[in-house]
């Protein structure tokens, strides 16, 4: 269960998220949609550990784990995961090189045995098929001339390979093609199990037709507006953000 | 050391036994008492301050020098590569294995200096610009062995040739020039590699210099790993000089010594040649780095390119000069230069000086000097999929590195560079072994 507590965020003193509260039980798919601004990157990158937010208030706590207490690669550990919206090229550092140290550190973080290089293959291999990921890919640069499909894939591919047990997904469907959003869903779908949570983070309605959550919340200026089940996404498609907005002050 | 043996390079010089190469020795001693140490208002010398060694009466090496197998053995690279083996610039027979190939001949200078010394003439000391530099100056005049590299016109190495020069010293501070010379000759191909070694911290100046000369449609590679012991001052230099239809390369890898300097020049006088030059260095503590090159493009239609890296953490200070000469009538030059500075510490410095000098004005001339950090934003990618702190540092600088060691052809030269690095980076047991 990942919760969110009264979270508070700042960039160079300048407020983002102001007091968000959010809870994903076990199992359940979450979505959170917003207008550009309103801290849904932030979110995701402050719930990851990014050190250039300020937390000014507020707790996140995934499985009984502090995780404001600790650096990213802990949180990993701790069964967190971050798809990027921009996933970084790094030039001389191959996948297959970068994933096997990187599983193998959570691994030894959570006292398992680490995997060798039959096993490491051998998971590579079951796990790029989930997302038709091409395993030539997996010798090159880590992202590194990748086009914006790939790297899509090569973040759920990574997510499949690191099984976590909270998923954040941050724009994974922008720059997609239908094709490709579909086999990146179709990816996080046979992710789905009682154990894992997801909050899948997107501007559009679109992505929700393949990965239905349970939950919609609407996020404006570092707020969570309103929230509500799947059909509250088919309504923002509609009407937009303002109309959100203009109900809320209604309803009030 | 007893008294009555010559101490001042000038004495050292003038008692070497008279052979073919004696007139050249008393001009470049000559040479080297006009210039001496150049202070650091000497622009060549701007980033190494030579006080240090400026003082020291430096001895000749013990010449029943030797060093037991076992002690080089973590040097080495594989078992049966062809190997040379110096002590102090002594040569080892015992460890020794290399001879001749099909169509290569490896020579002792010192045996052909005594049968044979026409072999050297026009090559020895012809390329290497000893007049510029005191320590390829002082190199010349105390030369007396070393190894030269034949290859006749249509001849290939079979395989890399090794060179060992072990630095190894005593109670008294010595100097050493050791000392190779390849001559590849048309349509000749080979691999040279060079390792200068030591552990003692005892106060040793060794000044390598390497000519390398090909002729037309050669294909020659050089290594030179540095890994000196805390008191050698490494003044090296490398000459290359290439004909038409040519690609020659040379790779200094500068991984430990408290100084080590090299002074690079290629020369490509044919046209359609091909010259690539690279460095990575690898600096911590007060070492210091300095690499100074210089290419000449004499003739229409040439490449060069230029890669250096350095890795400083702690005090260390690395210097890179870089001077592109392009003739006039050296049309079609194309010349690319880099030097990349990797900046773990705040208190590394770094400096890096471009100069173009260009005569002809249909050319492609780039340099491009950088420095800097780790990218924060891989440094966060690495550390949010569960790689810790230090492993992620450590493999950012593996990747910040690899870019020059992933060229290094000779697969045992890359491996034990690879692991040296890896092993000195921080968290190596969380990286994952490479394949």
């Amino acid at each position: 269960m990942l919760q969110i507590t009264n979270l508070h965020a700042s960039i160079d003193d300048q407020p983002i998220l102001r007091g968000i509260d959010l809870c994903i039980k076990d199992g359940e798919v979450h979505s959170l949609m917003g207008p550009n601004g309103s801290g849904k990157s932030t979110l995701a990158k402050v719930l990851a550990g990014d050190e250039a937010y300020e937390i000014t208030e507020g707790s996140i706590v995934l499985n009984g784990h502090d995780l404001l207490e600790v650096d990213p690669h802990e949180r990993a550990a701790a069964g967190l995961f971050m798809a990027f919206q921009y996933p970084v090229e790094i030039p001389g550092v191959t996948m297959k090189y970068f994933l096997r140290t990187a599983i193998n550190s959570i691994r030894k973080n959570r006292g398992q045995d680490e995997l060798d290089a039959y096993e490491f293959l051998s998971l590579v291999k079951e796990r790029a098929a989930m997302v038709e990921l091409d395993l030539d890919l997996l010798d090159r640069p880590v992202n590194g001339g990748f086009s914006g499909g790939e790297k899509k894939r090569a973040e759920i591919f990574q997510m499949a390979m690191l099984e976590p047990t909270a998923c954040i997904l941050d724009e994974t469907d922008s720059g997609l093609d239908i094709d490709a959003l579909k086999i990146v869903a179709d990816g996080v779908n046979k992710m789905r199990s009682p154990e894992r949570s997801f909050l899948v983070i997107t501007h559009y309605q679109r992505l929700l037709s393949y990965i239905v959550p349970d939950v919609v919340h609407v996020l404006v200026d570092g707020r969570i507006i309103r929230t509500g089940d799947k059909q509250l996404a088919l309504e923002l498609e509609e009407h937009g953000y303002a109309w959100v907005e203009q109900k809320n002050a209604v309803d009030a | 050391m007893t008294t009555n043996q010559p101490c001042t390079f000038s004495d050292r010089s003038k008692a070497i036994a008279p052979d073919g190469f004696t007139a050249r020795r008393t001009e470049a001693i000559d040479r080297f008492q006009e210039i001496l140490w150049p202070t650091m208002r000497d622009e060549a010398w701007r980033y190494t301050d030579t006080r240090p060694i400026a003082s020291v009466e430096f001895a000749a090496a013990d010449p029943a020098s030797t060093a037991d197998l076992e002690s080089i053995a973590p040097f080495m690279l594989d078992d049966d590569m062809p190997k040379i083996v110096f002590v102090d610039g002594v040569y080892q027979a015992s460890c020794s294995t290399a001879s001749n190939m099909p169509g290569v001949h490896i020579d002792r200078i010192a045996n052909v200096l005594a049968s044979d010394p026409q072999r050297l003439a026009d090559r020895l000391s012809a390329h290497a610009d000893w007049q510029d530099d005191p320590a390829s100056a002082l190199s010349t005049a105390l030369l007396t062995d070393g190894v030269l590299v034949e290859i006749e016109d249509g001849a290939s190495m079979r395989e890399p040739l090794h060179i060992i020069f072990v630095s190894q010293g005593g109670p008294d501070p010595i100097s050493v020039h050791p000392r190779v010379l390849v001559v590849a000759g048309n349509n000749a191909k080979g691999t040279v590699i060079e390792s200068h070694v030591g552990t003692s911290e005892h106060t040793i100046l060794t000044t390598p210099v390497t000519e390398l000369i090909a002729g037309n449609d050669v294909r020659l590679d050089h290594y030179r790993m540095v890994r000196e012991g805390e008191g050698t001052w490494h003044l090296g230099d490398l000459a290359l000089h290439q004909g038409s239809n040519t690609e020659v390369s040379s790779c200094v890898l500068a991984f430990d010594g408290p100084v080590i300097r090299t002074r690079m020049r290629g020369t490509l006088a044919g046209e359609h040649g091909n010259a690539i030059l690279h460095g990575l260095a690898l600096g911590h503590g007060k070492r210091h780095i300095e690499n100074l090159l210089r290419v000449n493009h004499m003739v229409p239609n040439c490449r060069s390119r230029e890669a250096f890296k350095h890795v400083l953490e702690d005090n260390a200070t690395a210097a890179f000069t870089g001077r592109i000469y392009v003739a006039e009538g050296a049309q079609k030059t194309d010349a690319v230069q880099t030097n990349r500075n990797l900046l773990l510490s705040s208190t590394a410095r770094s400096t890096a000086r471009p100069q173009l000098e260009i005569y002809a004005d249909d050319v492609k001339c780039t340099h491009g000097a950088t420095a800097g950090e780790l990218d924060p934003e891989a440094m966060f990618y690495l550390q949010a999929r569960g790689v810790p702190t230090e492993a992620a540092r450590s493999m950012l600088v593996q990747a910040f590195a690899g870019e020059i060691l992933d060229d290094v052809a000779p697969a045992s030269l890359r491996a034990q560079a690879m692991m040296l690095l890896r092993n000195r980076l921080p968290a190596a047991e969380h990286l994952a072994v490479i394949e």
